[in-house]
C-alpha cells in the first residue's frame, strides 16, 4: 500500500472574514450587528483585523470608512500588526462624533451581562472579578465602576486615541491617516467603485493568472472640504490612496423614527431628549417598540433612573430584597445564556419569547414581595403623568435581559395594586398593541398627539404630550441577512441566506 | 431544457457571476446561468487542476457523471475501465458534448480589449477567484485548491477574501448598505 505523501496544513481564524465579508476585500463592521456594545465593537474590529493579517501577510494598505469605536479600534489594531498604510475617513470632524454631547444616554461595557457577575465594574478591559480579562490587549481602555454617559465615553476614548498615538510618533511608529470632514456621498461612491474595481480584478485573475486593471484610488481631490484630523500632531493623509482592502465601519442603517401615521418624528436614540425633563414627569408619554431602545426609554421615563442597572443595584443594597434578587438569579441567568446561544444559531423569536417568560414568572415572584415592591415603586417617579409601553408583538423584541426584567418587574408591581401607587406616574405595558393613524400637537408647545391606537380586544384614541419611536433599523434599509447564499431549488424563490452575524463575541480580543 | 453558451463579457455585477460546482482537487466548473422562463443556460468548462493524487477522485467521478447525465460531457474514445486510472487520466477520458457551444474555446484576454474578462478552458494557474453565483444566489461555498504553478495558488481564505460572490452581498444589498453608511443608530 502506498502511503499519500503529507501535507502541511495552516489552521488560521478566519471566522471573523467570513462573517464580515460584504463584497470582494470589502468588510462591514456595522450594519445588523446582533451584538453591537461598546466592548462587542472593539473587539470585533481587533478580530477582524488580526484574521486578515493572518490571511493575508503581505496586506500592505487598508482604507477605514468610520472614525467610531468600531473604526478606530480597526485602526489601532492593523497599525499595531505592521500594516504600512492605515487611512481612516468620517464625515465628521473628529473621532467618536456620535457619542459626543449625548448626556442622556448611558453605556457601559459590562451593563447587559446582569445577572452574571461580569455586571460589577463598567471598565475596560481589565475587570476585578475576573483576571483573565486582564489578558485581553486594548489602547481604547477606561476605569468605571457603573455606566457613564456617551458624552463622558467620548472623551474617555478620544483621549485613549490621542495617548495611543503620541506613544506611536514617540517610538517613531507609523500612526493611521485620518481624514475628517469627508462628505458621506465621497466614501460612498469610493466604496462602489472599490467593489466594481475588485470584482473585475478577481475576475482577471481567474481567467488570465494576473489582475491588470487597476485597484480603485482614494483621492483627497474628490472632497475638497475634508481635512486631516488636527486633534493630534504626526497624523497626515494621502492625496491618492489604492487600499487592497476596505473596512466599512460607519452606520447601522436608517432607524426609523416617524410616528405611524404621520410624517412627524421623534428624536433618534442617540439625540439628547426630554424624557428625564421634570415636566415629562406630569406627561402622558407614550413608547412605541419592543426592543432595547423602547425598554431603556420607557424606564428613563417612569424612573429615576438613567440605566437599569440601578435598579437592580438599589435592590442589592437591602438585604430582605437581594435576597429574593439572589433567589431569581440562577434561573434569570441560564435563560440569558440561553437566548443568547439560541440566538447565535436560530434566527426565530422563540429564544427571545422563552426568556421573556421566565424574566414574567421572576418579576411576578418578586412583585409579591413587599419590600421589593416598595422599592421598585419608590423609583417611579413623582408625578401625575404616565408611561405606556406599547408593543407590536406577543413578546418584546431582540432586547437585553437587564431591559426586559427591569420592565417586567416594574409591571409586575403595578400588577399587584388596585390603584396606581400614590402621587407617582401610572405604567402600562400593553402587547399586540400598533398605533394605525396618528395626528401630531398644533404647536410644539401646545396640544397633545392624538394616536389611534388598536390592540386586540380594543380600538381607541389615546392623547399624549410625547410620542417616542423606538422601531430600531428600518429592515429595507439594512443589506439583510448574509452570509453564505443558500441554493434553492426553486429559482423563484428569494434569496436565502445565513448569517454568522448574530454569533456572541468575546469579551476581549487576545 | 434548452443549454445555451454564454457570451462572456465584461462582469455584470450580482447576476453575472455564474453558479458553479467545485471540486476538491482540480476544478470542474459548472456555470448554471440565469433562468429564462422554463429554459436553464448551462455553460461548463474544465478549469484548474489537481494538487494531489487520487485525492477526490470518486468526487470527480460523480460529477463528471452529473454532467453527463445533464449531456454537458460524454466519454472520449480512450475511455479505460473505470476506478483504474488516475485523476488526470480520468479528466482525459471526458470531453465536452460540444465545446464551441460552450464556449470553452473563447478568445484569450489580450484579443479583447475593453470587452472585460473572458475564459480560457483548458486549465487554471490555481490563481483562480473562481465561479459565482446567478442573480446573486446560487452560489456554494468551498474552499479552493492550490495551483500546480508552485505560486501558491488562489486557494483557501485568501481565494475567499476577494471571491467576487463568496459571501459576498449582491449588488443591491451592498449599495444599500454602501447607501446608509453615516446613517445611525450606533450601539447601545
Amino acid at each position: 500500500m502506498t502511503a499519500l505523501p503529507s501535507t502541511e496544513v495552516e489552521v488560521i481564524n478566519a471566522l471573523s472574514l467570513l462573517a464580515h465579508k460584504v463584497a470582494p476585500n470589502v468588510f462591514d463592521l456595522s450594519s445588523l450587528q446582533w451584538h453591537v456594545s461598546i466592548r462587542d465593537q472593539i473587539v470585533r474590529a481587533q478580530l477582524l483585523m488580526a484574521d486578515l493579517k493572518a490571511a493575508d501577510p503581505e496586506i500592505d494598505s487598508v482604507l477605514i470608512v468610520g472614525m467610531g469605536a468600531a473604526g478606530i479600534s480597526a485602526a489601532i489594531s492593523a497599525c499595531e500588526l505592521g500594516i504600512p498604510q492605515v487611512c481612516v475617513v468620517d464625515k465628521a470632524d473628529a473621532p467618536f462624533e456620535l457619542f459626543r454631547g449625548v448626556t442622556s444616554r448611558f453605556v457601559g461595557p459590562f451593563m447587559y451581562e446582569w445577572p452574571s457577575g461580569f455586571h460589577v465594574n463598567q471598565g475596560y478591559p481589565s475587570h476585578p472579578n475576573t483576571p483573565w480579562l486582564q489578558q485581553g490587549r486594548s489602547p481604547l481602555n477606561w476605569s468605571a465602576k457603573q455606566p457613564i454617559t456617551a458624552d463622558l465615553l467620548a472623551q474617555e476614548l478620544i483621549n485613549c486615541f490621542l495617548n495611543w498615538l503620541a506613544s506611536r510618533l514617540a517610538q517613531g511608529l507609523s500612526l493611521p491617516h485620518l481624514l475628517v470632514n469627508v462628505e458621506p456621498v465621497v466614501a460612498q461612491s469610493f466604496a462602489r467603485q472599490f467593489r466594481d474595481a475588485e470584482e473585475l480584478r478577481a475576475v482577471e485573475l481567474s481567467e488570465a493568472g494576473e489582475a491588470r486593471s487597476p485597484k480603485a484610488e482614494f483621492s483627497t481631490a474628490a472632497c475638497p472640504n475634508a481635512q486631516v484630523w488636527g486633534g493630534a500632531s504626526g497624523v497626515t493623509f494621502p492625496t491618492s490612496h489604492q487600499p487592497k482592502y476596505l473596512i466599512l465601519a460607519a452606520g447601522m442603517g436608517k432607524e426609523t423614527l416617524t410616528v405611524p401615521g404621520c410624517s412627524a418624528a421623534s428624536p433618534s436614540f442617540w439625540a439628547n431628549d426630554t424624557l428625564k425633563d421634570s415636566i415629562t414627569a406630569c406627561q402622558r408619554v407614550v413608547v412605541l417598540g419592543g426592543g432595547d431602545g423602547a425598554l431603556q426609554d420607557a424606564l428613563r421615563a417612569l424612573t429615576s433612573y438613567d440605566h437599569p442597572l440601578s435598579l437592580v443595584h438599589d435592590l442589592q443594597q437591602q438585604p430582605s430584597c437581594r435576597r429574593a434578587l439572589s433567589a431569581e438569579m440562577p434561573a434569570l441567568l441560564d435563560a440569558d445564556r440561553q437566548m443568547r446561544q439560541h440566538s447565535s444559531w436560530v434566527k426565530g423569536a422563540q429564544g427571545q419569547a422563552m426568556v421573556d417568560s421566565v424574566c414574567q414568572q421572576a418579576a411576578k415572584r418578586l412583585a409579591s414581595n413587599k419590600a421589593v415592591r416598595r422599592c421598585v415603586l419608590g423609583s417611579v417617579r413623582l408625578g401625575t403623568g404616565a408611561v405606556w409601553l406599547w408593543v407590536a408583538g406577543t413578546h418584546f423584541d431582540k432586547a437585553y435581559l437587564l431591559n426586559r426584567f427591569a420592565i417586567h418587574l416594574l409591571h409586575a408591581c403595578y400588577r399587584e395594586l388596585t390603584r396606581r401607587p400614590t402621587g407617582r406616574m401610572g405604567f402600562e405595558v400593553l402587547f399586540d398593541t400598533k398605533v394605525t393613524h396618528s395626528k401630531p400637537p398644533s404647536s410644539e408647545r401646545a396640544g397633545r398627539w392624538k394616536l389611534h391606537v388598536c390592540s386586540e380586544d380594543d380600538d381607541a384614541i389615546i392623547e399624549a404630550d410625547k410620542v417616542v419611536v423606538r422601531f430600531g433599523v428600518q429592515q429595507g434599509t439594512i443589506p439583510g441577512l448574509q452570509m453564505l447564499q443558500l441554493k434553492d431549488s426553486n429559482p423563484r424563490d428569494l434569496k436565502r441566506r445565513t448569517t454568522l452575524k448574530g454569533i456572541e463575541l468575546p469579551f476581549v480580543a487576545m | 431544457m434548452v443549454l445555451r453558451p454564454h457570451n462572456y463579457g465584461k462582469p455584470q455585477r450580482g447576476r453575472g457571476y455564474y453558479g458553479y460546482d467545485r471540486l476538491e482537487s482540480g476544478t470542474l466548473f459548472v456555470h448554471r446561468m440565469r433562468s429564462m422562463g422554463d429554459n436553464w443556460d448551462f455553460d461548463l468548462s474544465l478549469h484548474g487542476w489537481f494538487n494531489g493524487p487520487n485525492k477526490s477522485q470518486s468526487k470527480m467521478l460523480r460529477h463528471l457523471k452529473h454532467m453527463e447525465t445533464l449531456g454537458l460531457i460524454k466519454r472520449s474514445k480512450r475511455a479505460g475501465q473505470e476506478g483504474n486510472e488516475s485523476l488526470p487520466d480520468l479528466l482525459d477520458q471526458w470531453q465536452l458534448c460540444s465545446e464551441e457551444e460552450f464556449g470553452v474555446r473563447m478568445p484569450s484576454l489580450d484579443q479583447v480589449p475593453g470587452d472585460g474578462p473572458t475564459r480560457s478552458g483548458d486549465g487554471g494557474n490555481g490563481r483562480r477567484a473562481g465561479g459565482g453565483g446567478n442573480d446573486g444566489g446560487g452560489g456554494q461555498g468551498g474552499g479552493g485548491g492550490q495551483g500546480d504553478n508552485g505560486q501558491g495558488g488562489g486557494g483557501g481564505i485568501g481565494e475567499v477574501l476577494s471571491h467576487p460572490v463568496l459571501f459576498s452581498l449582491s449588488s443591491s444589498d451592498f449599495d444599500a448598505l454602501v447607501d446608509n453608511l453615516f446613517e445611525g443608530p450606533g450601539a447601545p
